[in-house]
């Protein structure tokens, strides 16, 4: 399969001012500053094949948004190499522009003040799209993602959802063949990050377009990407699929049962590791192999109304990796 | 080339469109736009007509003259703030708030698409007719011919070129600089001394500064020194050569710039 995207050890690294807070210190550094080398991305690799949808998953500040920034051209990159569909996305090649598309949840291209139709016009123009390519297009988007009564509507006056909406026609109208997506349902609420999604979904599969996707909602990074790639502190600790990753670093259960009399924490102390606790209710967490032996012994020992054995969800997974330093 | 050019054109054609609907939603903006320009060119005017009356003249212009000067110079403020209401308004911000993202990453030249986002020349025309009713006022100082009409608005269209080329300068500055409006405010200080009076007035050491290294003095006094006096080559030959000069540096810096651009964090 062919690779569009290839990185080689791609660094960027900001110097930034350090002081101390307080307006003496302030006074100070005007005289002497100290500068930090942030590494915001250091020394990554990875490729990605074409029809690829990737999840870049990252507490704030690993350096997703900057490693997208450079795959896009809007950040020089500080080392390494990186190339997109064949280009240096720096250079900014208009072929190379004409090719890639980047939806920022936290940015408008759309005309504030103008129906978001007006803007798709325009981009009509800058990308030379022939009439009836865009009709067919925009008209299909239109429907995709049901904004048909929405797209006449001034932008400013439309809900965040609907603005995500119109943004994604603005970025899709001429077919990238890599589309950045970061954070595209941030502040949305969970039914319209859902619409978002299966729309997204869909048009991967249809269009086989490559996606990479930065978010901070598991949701998103669960129902879409195959791959992920988890980075921390600049660096990359995972690269492969969510399935490997849950089987690797998920080797326990939750069990959680309710009970029809109150039960002492004490009580339930030797059984496994209490995650949860009321009088009436437990989770525990234990390890996969034990599992069968725990839960029948809890149900031979106490009154249980009702118990639930459950995967630990892929947010704690993440969470557990950043926390102890697994990566 | 060619093809090129009609491209961007066509593009500027379209381009423009958009800004102008976005500025008609607001009705009401346009006409205390129109109040506020009127009021404070009258109160500019009355200011002048006071100093030439008090010394009969300044250097070899009468106050016909200095009418001319003072309307050449609103026309070229206004006329270029209008069609680069962005540029003046907004680069110092989009800079530093990391708005230039989506105009990066658009199959067209940064610059040229930035500069054209705004556009209220439309809303600004009530304002802009002002300076041409004061040069019909005062067109007994005028030299009418085809060619001293050709040359002036040459020169007035070099002036705005020069002007425009300023501004993108300073806000370029941002790219270095978090906050770099005061250059703005500096420069608006700047016109209103420099930029009102005739070249004559200074001394010979000074010409140089004023007419060339920040060549505000020459952007009115041109045009107007044209309409008045008739043609001077090396005076043509200045200001030719500042409209080369800061249309290539104004180009160089924004690309500088271009590359320090460090966007924002989401």
């Amino acid at each position: 399969m062919e690779k569009v995207i290839k990185v080689k050890n791609l660094s960027r690294h900001f110097k930034v001012h350090k002081r101390k807070s307080g307006l003496k210190e302030s006074l100070k550094s005007v005289f002497h500053r100290e500068y930090e080398l942030v590494k915001a991305v250091d020394n990554v690799s990875f490729e990605i094949n074409q029809g690829e949808f990737v999840g870049f998953i990252g507490p704030n500040g690993a350096g997703k948004t900057t490693t997208l920034k450079m795959l896009s051209g809007l950040l020089y990159p500080t080392s390494g190499e990186v190339d997109v569909l064949g280009y240096f996305p720096f250079d900014k090649k208009h072929d190379f522009l004409r090719q890639i598309s980047l939806v920022m949840g936290q940015k408008n291209q759309l005309f504030w003040d103008l129906p978001a139709e007006e803007t798709f016009k325009l981009i009509k123009k800058i990308y030379d799209i022939p009439d009836g390519e865009y009709n067919k297009t925009v008209n299909e988007l239109i429907e995709l993602l049901d904004v048909t009564d929405i797209v006449q509507k001034q932008v400013r006056k439309m809900s965040l959802g609907q603005r995500m909406k119109c943004e994604f026609i603005a970025s899709l109208i001429y077919k990238p063949k890599v589309l950045f997506l970061d954070e595209p349902t941030i502040g949305l609420d969970v039914v319209m990050q859902k619409k978002l999604r299966e729309f997204i979904k869909e048009y991967n599969r249809k269009y086989k377009t490559t996606i990479i996707l930065t978010s901070h909602y598991m949701e998103d990074v669960k129902e879409l990407c195959e791959r992920v790639i988890i980075i921390d502190k600049g660096k990359i600790g995972y690269d492969g699929s969510l399935e490997i990753l849950i089987k690797k670093y998920a080797k326990s259960k939750r069990i959680t049962l309710v009970f029809i009399k109150p039960v002492k924490k004490k009580d339930l102390m030797p059984y496994g590791r209490i995650i949860k606790y009321e009088r009436y209710k437990v989770t525990f967490e234990i390890p996969k192999s034990d599992i069968s032996d725990v839960a029948s012994k809890l149900l031979k020992d106490f009154d249980v109304d009702d118990v639930d054995i459950s995967e630990i969800s892929i947010e704690e997974i993440v969470r557990q990796i950043f926390t102890n330093h697994k990566i | 080339m060619k093809q090129l050019m009609v491209k961007y054109i066509s593009y500027y054609i379209e381009r423009i469109k958009y800004p102008m609907m976005e500025a008609l939603e607001y009705r009401a903006d346009i006409i205390s736009l129109t109040f506020t320009s009127y009021a404070y060119m009258l109160i500019q005017l009355i200011f002048i007509t006071v100093v030439v009356n008090q010394f009969g003249s300044i250097g070899d212009w009468g106050l016909d003259d200095m009418i001319i000067l003072f309307a050449s110079g609103q026309f070229i403020l206004l006329a270029t703030i209008s069609i680069f209401i962005n540029v003046w308004d907004n680069t110092e911000t989009d800079i530093e708030k990391g708005n230039l993202d989506f105009y990066l990453l658009k199959p067209i030249n940064v610059l040229f698409n930035y500069s054209t986002r705004g556009f209220v020349l439309f809303q600004n025309l009530p304002s802009l007719m002002f300076p041409v009713i004061l040069l019909y006022f005062a067109r007994d100082s005028i030299i009418f011919s085809p060619a001293i009409f050709i040359l002036y608005l040459v020169s007035i269209f070099m002036s705005m070129t020069i002007f425009y080329s300023i501004i993108v300068i300073l806000g370029s500055l941002s790219f270095w600089i978090t906050d770099s409006r005061y250059f703005k405010l500096i420069l608006f200080g700047l016109w209103k001394s420099a930029a009102l009076y005739p070249a004559d007035i200074y001394p010979n050491w000074a010409l140089p500064i004023f007419l060339i290294i920040i060549p505000i003095g020459l952007l009115a006094y041109a045009p107007s020194y044209f309409l008045v006096f008739g043609f001077n080559w090396q005076l043509y030959a200045v200001q030719v050569f500042v409209t080369i000069i800061f249309s290539f540096g104004a180009v160089f810096i924004w690309n500088k710039g271009i590359k320090k651009y460090s966007s924002a964090s989401s």
